[in-house]
């Protein structure tokens, strides 16, 4: 008996402990951006120095990462690639994430190397080799951010699309692109002095922009093909022709026109024939955009007296208003997963910020409700994570759905308005 | 008068010897009582696994696991018996541990584990639940010292993300799972990511089990 128990004892005792509760539930304390230890590349500085930049630039642009200063690594030396590198050194800064690069110069080409791991793990994630000239490897770095997106935590592409916007030089507006994080910028349409290009709008496939221009004195639509480069009118109806927006599927576009007297919605042919309107309500009509099955058109009407967002069932023409918060809601469109719609809200002091709501129109937040300066015109970026929009000081930012601080990635001193991100460029 | 005194002794020491076997045979009788669930437990969740008693014959009282969940025979056999520390939610937890198999190196001497869901009537002690309640606390701010919630997912309060850890007797994590997923990608690997920068945790309070698993499940920040 006195062998037995304390054997009893201890079935009893490991009993009710297997008996405890075995969930435990931890809350979190805050949110923040996954931290990426970055080490200065090998390599020529002249090659090696404007890449780490862009790659930093980038990783504040993603919106989910954050660079640790490098002021802080124990090691502060140049790392070529992972194997020279020490991961304890990036643990104990807390980093999630650590990338290397080497570039070597081969001639007028040059050899970029790029590696990513997981630092808890020391599991690689990325691993990529890139050889083309040495003054376009920012190419190569849009290309390696986008395949560190999927590779660290399953994201969609970015950096390989282009944003389109309009840009002041002068006395004119122009249309100018630039690379999604703002590298690359040029000029692709040039107005006469005085000209105004206005409104440009990429198409689905990437190879067309739709803009308008005053280039014949009457806000007329043309239609951009950028390879081979052709300028084609496609709505030049007396009147105002404006606020272009490709349908997703179908080859049609949707325009502004004031052809019937009012300012309403049509739905025309790429070559601008078999005009359809859309809207007949009182008053403005304009700024349509289309859900990704093309189902919904969010667009801007001030029928209710003013300027407001409204959806309507294409099909049936079932119209709903969508916001009534603010002053006045304008500019919507809609995300490239259907889910959200941002537009430019201005708030009761007059300000313009960029706002969102869901599809329905509920959960109307503004993004930056103590930014200092004007938003507006926003514009989703191919994955729907992002916003690129117009700040009052001319540049343009990107900003996330949930706040974050923007940032500028036009740097130049020009005046830019009116962006459009673009589809992805493979 | 002598051979009656002699019917008279025999008679009662007959008698005596009667009560006295019927006492013995009663007492003697097997109580149909908590190795039944036992049985269940081991049985209904994972038929053969390592932790199947040998040494304990199920009831013919009660009905096959197969036709009856595992919950409704333990509550109804606990209303039958009206057994005062039985509580089936106890006993359902003790089937979810024993879903799990332990790891080849860390395999228990079988009769240990056959104890594993043996847990009779009595919860654990006060002492026993301080003992969890710290190495919870504990678990939970080593977790929340380095894991906090993503930017760039829609934070909402049904955001949340349950993994399956097994913790060894020295608090070394062995194994960890995504059990049910976010629905956002990001939020999951970010708990992920978390549990992949510790290795170890406090030793849990397991007494000479050589592992357990625990479902870790990871919640927005408070007020979203």
């Amino acid at each position: 008996m006195k062998r037995i128990l304390p054997l009893l004892l201890v079935l009893v005792l490991t009993g009710a402990l297997q008996a405890q509760n075995n969930q435990i539930v931890v809350q979190a304390q805050g949110i923040k951006k996954m931290k990426v230890a970055m080490p200065p590349f090998v390599g020529p500085a002249d090659l090696t120095s404007p890449t780490w930049a862009q790659i930093k630039k980038d990783i504040d642009i993603t919106g989910v990462f954050e660079l640790i200063d490098p002021k802080v690594y124990p090691n502060q030396n140049p790392v070529g690639s992972l194997a020279q590198a020490n991961l304890k050194d990036y643990t104990l800064v807390g980093a999630d994430f650590l990338i290397t690069g080497s570039i070597e110069r081969i001639g007028a080409n040059a050899t970029m190397r790029l590696e990513a791991a997981e630092v808890a793990t020391g599991k690689v994630l990325s691993r990529y080799a890139y050889h083309q000239p040495a003054n376009v490897l920012y190419g190569s770095v849009h290309d390696f951010m986008d395949r560190y997106l999927k590779d660290s935590l399953g994201l969609g592409a970015i950096f390989s699309s282009r944003i389109v916007a309009v840009q002041k030089t002068g006395g004119a507006k122009v249309l100018y692109t630039c690379w999604a994080d703002g590298s690359a910028g040029q000029t692709i349409i040039k107005g006469r002095p005085g000209d105004l290009v206005l409104s440009p709008a990429w198409s689905p496939d990437g190879q067309r922009i739709a803009f308008v221009s005053y280039a014949r004195g009457n806000p007329d639509l043309y239609l951009y093909q950028l390879f081979p480069p052709k300028i084609t009118p496609l709505s030049t109806y007396r009147g105002l022709n404006s606020a272009p927006a490709f349908l997703p599927h179908d080859n049609k576009i949707a325009v502004t026109l004031s052809k019937d007297g009012n300012q309403d919605i049509y739905i025309m042919d790429l070559n601008g024939g078999h005009p359809n309107r859309m809207t007949t309500a009182w008053g403005i009509d304009t700024s349509p955009s289309f859900s990704p099955d093309g189902r919904y058109m969010a667009f801007c009407s001030d029928s209710g007296g003013t300027p407001q967002i409204y959806r309507m069932d294409v099909s049936s023409r079932g119209i709903q208003r969508l916001s009534f918060q603010g002053r006045k809601n304008s500019e919507p469109v809609y995300s490239p997963r259907g889910d959200v719609i941002a537009f430019t809200h201005m708030a009761a002091d007059g300000r313009f910020h960029i706002a969102v709501m869901q599809s329905d129109g509920s959960g109307f937040k503004v993004l930056h409700p103590d930014s200092t300066m004007d938003e507006e015109s926003p514009s989703f970026s191919p994955d729907g994570r992002l916003l690129v929009y117009a700040g009052s000081d001319g540049s343009l930012y990107i900003c996330d759905l949930y706040g974050s601080k923007p940032v500028r990635i036009t740097n130049d001193g020009g005046r830019y308005s009116q962006p459009c991100w673009g589809p992805l460029i493979r | 008068m002598k051979s009656l005194r002699v019917y008279v002794a025999l008679s009662l020491f007959l008698h005596v010897a009667f009560f006295g076997a019927i006492i013995f045979t009663a007492s003697r009788k097997p109580r149909p009582a908590y190795d039944i669930y036992e049985v269940s437990i081991v049985a209904a969740p994972a038929p053969g696994s390592q932790i199947q008693s040998r040494r304990v014959e199920p009831s013919p009282r009660v009905p096959s696991p197969t036709v009856k969940g595992f919950e409704e025979i333990a509550k109804a056999q606990a209303v039958k018996d009206k057994t005062p520390g039985f509580k089936p939610i106890d006993l359902e937890k003790g089937s979810n541990r024993s879903k799990a198999a332990p790891p080849p190196d860390l395999e228990e001497p079988e009769d240990q584990a056959s104890s594993a869901g043996a847990y009779p009537s009595a919860g654990p002690s006060a002492g026993e639940r301080v003992k969890v309640s710290m190495w919870v606390a504990e678990v939970q701010a080593t977790f929340r010292s380095i894991w906090q919630a993503p930017y760039g997912v829609p934070i909402k309060k049904d955001l949340k993300a349950s993994f399956t850890i097994r913790v060894a007797r020295n608090g070394e994590i062995l194994s960890k799972q995504l059990l049910i997923g976010s629905g956002n990608a990001l939020y999951d690997k970010s708990v992920e990511l978390a549990l992949n920068k510790i290795r170890k945790l406090p030793p849990p309070p397991i007494g000479g089990e050589a592992a357990a698993d625990y479902t870790i499940t990871f919640i927005p920040p408070a007020g979203s």
